[in-house]
């Protein structure tokens, strides 16, 4: 538990091994490279670039973040919040529900794209454990889902600086579509 | 989103690729300026629609004019705009009329992802939070969220 706070929370200080990371980029490849040439046999491995863990720490923070739609999904508190009372049918039930769904399916796509650029040796290749987030149990409704889309569209735009050009246009992408998915959401609230 | 200050004590760097990121940007805001005014006509009179493509349409006027001021300042000639513009299909009725919002600022966020890429941190953050705001008015004319808006499918991985 502890653990994973400090994973999720990017407080991390000493994670799990750094050697062999890449940016599968163009760009991060003449850097890569050049750390080649420098390192001896056995010397040291040196430190991962600050967009590797830019890049580790967006794709620990889009795993939390569908499984806490995944848990929010599952416990079915979905028309909860927000709306008036008496106005949470089945019909709003299902508009939030796909609409949750295809938010989902948003993160899921974020994801797949971020670890698509990061290359880990397999016994480095789950930093965070599956179902990390839903056991931190923070996120149990749909106003927190959307407070945490916020957070997360501005964490990415924080982190641009010193990125490579192709990794900050993925994440300036992801950062405004996941600020879009609170008016999404909200439009889905009961009553609306 | 877009600070409306752009001075600074020494008059930025104007190299090739960031006068051409800003050129880029500033063509995209006068040609959806010029399409805003199409959306406006084919929305019902009078509309909460119409009223929000009045207010998404002074945006992209601020933002085109905040583009002119930095490529001014650094010392290039801002574009200007055509007389018209081509547009995707015809806009002849409100559901194509949103859809025409939605290409506008799909087309924007692409364009302002190309400020993202060069290396002046400033400039770099201006695109990104040009892109979300882009995608936040495309989203309700859309009526659905998008993965990777700005973001040309050839350009993902897989």
């Amino acid at each position: 538990m502890g653990a994973d706070d400090e994973l999720l929370s990017g407080l991390v200080a000493t994670g799990p091994a750094r050697r062999a990371l890449l940016i599968a980029s163009m760009a991060a490849l003449p850097a890569f490279l050049t750390a080649c040439r420098g390192v001896q046999a056995l010397g040291t491995p040196p430190p991962p670039p600050a967009d590797v863990d830019a890049l580790r720490s967006a794709i620990e923070h889009e795993t939390a973040l569908i499984a806490s739609y995944a848990a929010v999904i599952a416990s079915g508190k979905s028309v909860a919040t927000g709306g008036p009372a008496n106005s949470a049918g089945a019909a709003g039930r299902g508009r939030m529900g796909a609409a949750l769904a295809a938010v989902l399916a948003d993160h899921r796509q974020h994801l797949a794209q971020l670890r698509s650029r990061l290359i880990e040796p397999a016994a480095h290749g789950s930093a965070t454990p599956a179902g990390a987030a839903s056991r931190r149990g923070v996120i149990l409704t749909v106003a927190q889902l959307e407070q945490a889309e916020l957070t997360a569209s501005d964490r990415l735009i924080a982190q641009l600086a010193g990125l490579p050009p192709t990794l900050a246009q993925l994440f300036a992408s992801i950062a405004a579509s996941e600020a879009t998915h609170v008016p999404y959401l909200q439009a889905a609230r009961p009553g609306r | 989103m877009t600070s409306a200050s752009g001075s600074t004590s020494s008059r930025p760097a104007g190299t090739p690729p960031v006068i051409a990121a800003l050129q880029s940007a500033l063509a995209a805001e006068l040609a959806t300026c010029y399409g805003y005014g199409i959306v406006g006509a084919r929305l019902p009179q009078g509309s909460a629609e119409q009223a929000a493509a009045s207010t998404d349409w002074v945006a992209h006027m601020r933002a085109r004019d905040h583009l002119s001021a930095l490529i001014t300042a650094r010392g290039a000639t801002p574009t200007p705009a055509a007389v018209a513009y081509e547009l995707p299909g015809p806009v002849r009725t409100p559901a194509a009329a949103r859809a025409l919002a939605a290409t506008l600022e799909d087309r924007v966020a692409q364009a302002y992802l190309a400020l993202v890429a060069l290396p002046d941190s400033s400039l770099r953050r201006l695109g990104a939070e040009q892109v979300r705001a882009a995608a936040l008015r495309a989203q309700p004319w859309r009526g659905s969220v998008q993965a990777f808006p700005g973001l040309p499918p050839a350009s993902l991985h897989g």
